[in-house]
């Protein structure tokens, strides 16, 4: 089963900011789109035929629109171009379901970090805390305001007073991310999004102030995120017949088994149905999924084929 | 989409008599087959239809082991072969009834609507039926109307017990957090797990004390189309906190359930439930029919709601969840075969 593609039309086309276009985005037959939660980005096809990922922005209790914001990066492999140049309003465009890497996870306080573009996903969050009464703070820093996409929703948005804005082009108004964080506390979680120096940076500020792993929750918006190219290949070998396959940066183990003529039944390619599960005989399994329980993650016994991958440079499984 | 190669259920041997009037038509995978038994009392199954124009055969009559189609008295033998056509001296080559493989066993009757030289009886799947010695069974029939597609996705997952059978088999929220293993088989899935520590089913509860505790072991074995076999053992509660229960048995139950697909829109299910002879009791298996059927109407009620709005919202998303490994596997088990059967086809020629 390949990703059931939604037929989408773009509602509204505006200008969002310097470099930033905004796109509300409604199902081409009149249904529903399907749920999102606060953190979860869509594929977006392109016109010249790239596929590209996209944070959903918008309120995730709205399910008659999506809503992204797109940087143009000049350096980029253009998709960013084609998605400013042609894509207009009321053209129809192909999306996929929701994925999300990046969720909210239920804390007494959540820090919001958002660098440029990263305001997207951080802006649905903070729509989700919002709504759900939970006490946050956004800190959104870019080079200057005009590059500052949703600036004027954020001024008027009913969670106003929990937003604060730090731009480079006004020392006054910098990020004292130190001070920001240094208290960790085991109940407050952070979330961070935006270019891959900003999010390293509060990473590392975070780190050296002792905050724990499983509180610094971060998405990088450099690398594609649902495909692979930014994972490491890594070899299987099949219990019993020490058959080894190499599982490429660019494949899920799905895939490189399916290449050697090997069919595992396989449904959401998410991790979340569990169709695909598969016993571990030796190797850690770098778990991405959402069917196991943290008990079972930790017992790396079995593990998803679809999305999961290998901390160890071999894993064996059993068919 | 059908799968060809397999058996179907047509239903218990039963609904099949020997009688003058016994012309059993089924609805069959979007095909109309005719049964009825000979003067020996073998089962026949033909495409009810007359070659010449498209007469059901099932409104003919029987003579002996042939049937006479009572539109213009073409007499068919149980091959299939015209053996008259009262006028007509020399009789067509192609006046020719399609017949097909039929066996009968565990008191159903098995149809095979593929290429006869694949019937394979071996692959008829396991079930105990309600002449097996040493079990006291009963059987029964619903329609619904459901693509079985949707009857393999309510069978392959047990946690809608909880929900859909709360009146009847449910009574716990426990099944919805059951988290089965289920093992792939050539031509199904395979599944084996323990329900905890949980009370009588809400049809039972009278029968014991108010807190008294049960495990409930249970052993699917699913094949396609849509068979489900069911061995649905009921325990004291035992402290095993994982594999098989360590409860004392109470009452071993069986049930063999045949779904049948008539087309894409509805379906046929044949099934049956009782106990085994030594963990019966009077009465036990009457109130596990009664129960059953209240059930089965359960799940009639959400499976006909659904394809209401299956057929409303033909684009509607579908999200996965945890419970949905047993209904993926299943159905990815039959997808495999239609598209083995798929590409294994030559374009249709002449039929027969």
């Amino acid at each position: 089963m390949t990703t059931a593609w939604i037929d989408v039309r773009v509602r509204e086309r505006r200008i969002a900011a310097q470099d930033i276009v905004s796109l509300v985005l409604e199902a081409a037959n009149g249904h529903p789109l399907p749920h999102f939660d606060a953190g979860a980005h869509i594929d977006l096809e392109l016109p010249n035929g790239l596929i590209r990922q996209y944070s959903l922005c918008g309120s995730p209790s709205r399910s008659d629109r999506y809503e992204l914001g797109i940087l143009r990066e000049p350096d980029g492999r253009g998709g960013s171009r084609s998605a400013h140049e042609q894509i207009h309003q009321g053209d129809i465009v192909r999306i996929s379901s929701p994925r999300n890497l990046f969720r909210l996870v239920p804390a007494r306080h959540a820090i919001l970090l958002a660098g440029g573009i990263g305001i997207t996903p951080i802006l649905a969050m903070a729509e989700r805390l919002h709504a759900d009464g939970a006490s946050f703070e956004l800190h959104y820093c870019a080079r200057s305001e005009g590059r500052a996409a949703f600036l004027d929703y954020l001024g008027v948005s009913p969670f106003a007073k929990c937003v604060h804005r730090h731009f480079d082009d006004r020392p006054d108004t910098a990020l004292d991310t130190k001070g920001l964080l240094n208290h960790p506390d085991p109940q407050t979680h952070l979330y961070v999004c935006g270019p891959g120096g900003f999010i390293d940076h509060v990473i590392n500020t975070a780190d050296a102030a002792g905050w724990q792993e499983s509180n610094v929750h971060f998405e990088r918006f450099s690398a594609p995120r649902s495909d692979h190219s930014a994972d490491d290949a890594f070899e299987v070998q099949i219990a019993g017949s020490g058959k080894v396959l190499t599982v490429r940066g660019d494949q899920t183990v799905i895939a490189a088994l399916s290449a050697q003529g090997i069919e595992i039944p396989v449904s959401c390619e998410q991790g979340i149905c569990g169709t695909c599960l598969m016993r571990v005989v030796d190797g850690i399994p770098d778990h991405r999924d959402m069917y196991l329980s943290d008990e079972e993650h930790a017992a790396n016994d079995c593990f998803t084929p679809c999305c999961s991958r290998a901390l160890t440079p071999r894993l064996i499984i059993q068919l | 989409m059908f799968l060809k190669n397999a058996w179907y259920c047509a239903g218990w041997d039963s609904d099949l008599g020997i009688g003058r009037d016994d012309l059993l038509v089924r609805r069959i995978a979007g095909r109309s087959i005719l049964l009825y038994r000979k003067s020996n009392g073998e089962a026949v199954a033909m495409e009810d239809i007359c070659p010449h124009r498209s007469a059901p055969l099932s409104l003919g009559r029987k003579e002996g082991d042939s049937i006479r189609c009572m539109y213009h008295g073409m007499r068919f033998a149980s091959d299939g072969r015209c053996t008259e056509i009262p006028g007509m001296q020399n009789i067509p080559e192609n006046a020719r009834v399609t017949v097909l493989p039929v066996v009968e066993k565990n008191n159903w009757v098995w149809v095979w609507i593929g290429d006869p030289a694949k019937a394979d009886p071996d692959l008829i799947c396991f079930a105990i039926g309600p002449d097996e010695p040493g079990w006291k069974l009963k059987t029964n029939h619903i329609a619904i109307d459901t693509n079985y597609r949707q009857e393999i996705a309510n069978l392959a997952d047990l946690s809608h017990v909880s929900w859909v059978h709360g009146m009847t088999f449910g009574g716990t929220d426990d099944w919805g957090y059951i988290k089965p293993k289920h093992n792939m088989t050539p031509r199904g899935v395979e599944t084996r797990y323990c329900v905890r520590n949980i009370p009588a089913p809400n049809f039972a509860k009278h029968l014991f004390p108010a807190d008294a505790r049960f495990d409930i072991q249970v052993h699917v074995r699913m094949s396609v189309p849509c068979n489900f076999i069911l061995s649905f053992a009921v325990h004291e509660a035992g402290d095993a906190t994982s594999g098989p229960t360590n409860g004392r048995l109470l009452l071993d139950t069986f049930s063999s359930q045949a779904v049948t697909p008539r087309d894409e829109g509805s379906v046929d299910y044949y099934f049956s439930w009782g106990t085994s002879e030594a963990s019966y009791m009077p009465g036990i298996v009457d109130l596990m029919h009664a129960a059953n059927a209240e059930a089965f109407h359960e799940d009639k009620r959400i499976l006909e709601g659904q394809r209401r709005r299956m057929l409303e919202y033909p684009d509607a998303p579908q999200i996965d969840i945890i419970h949905d490994a047993g209904p993926h596997r299943m159905l990815w088990i039959l997808d495999k075969l239609l598209e083995e059967e798929a590409a294994a086809t030559v374009p249709e020629g002449l039929p027969g």
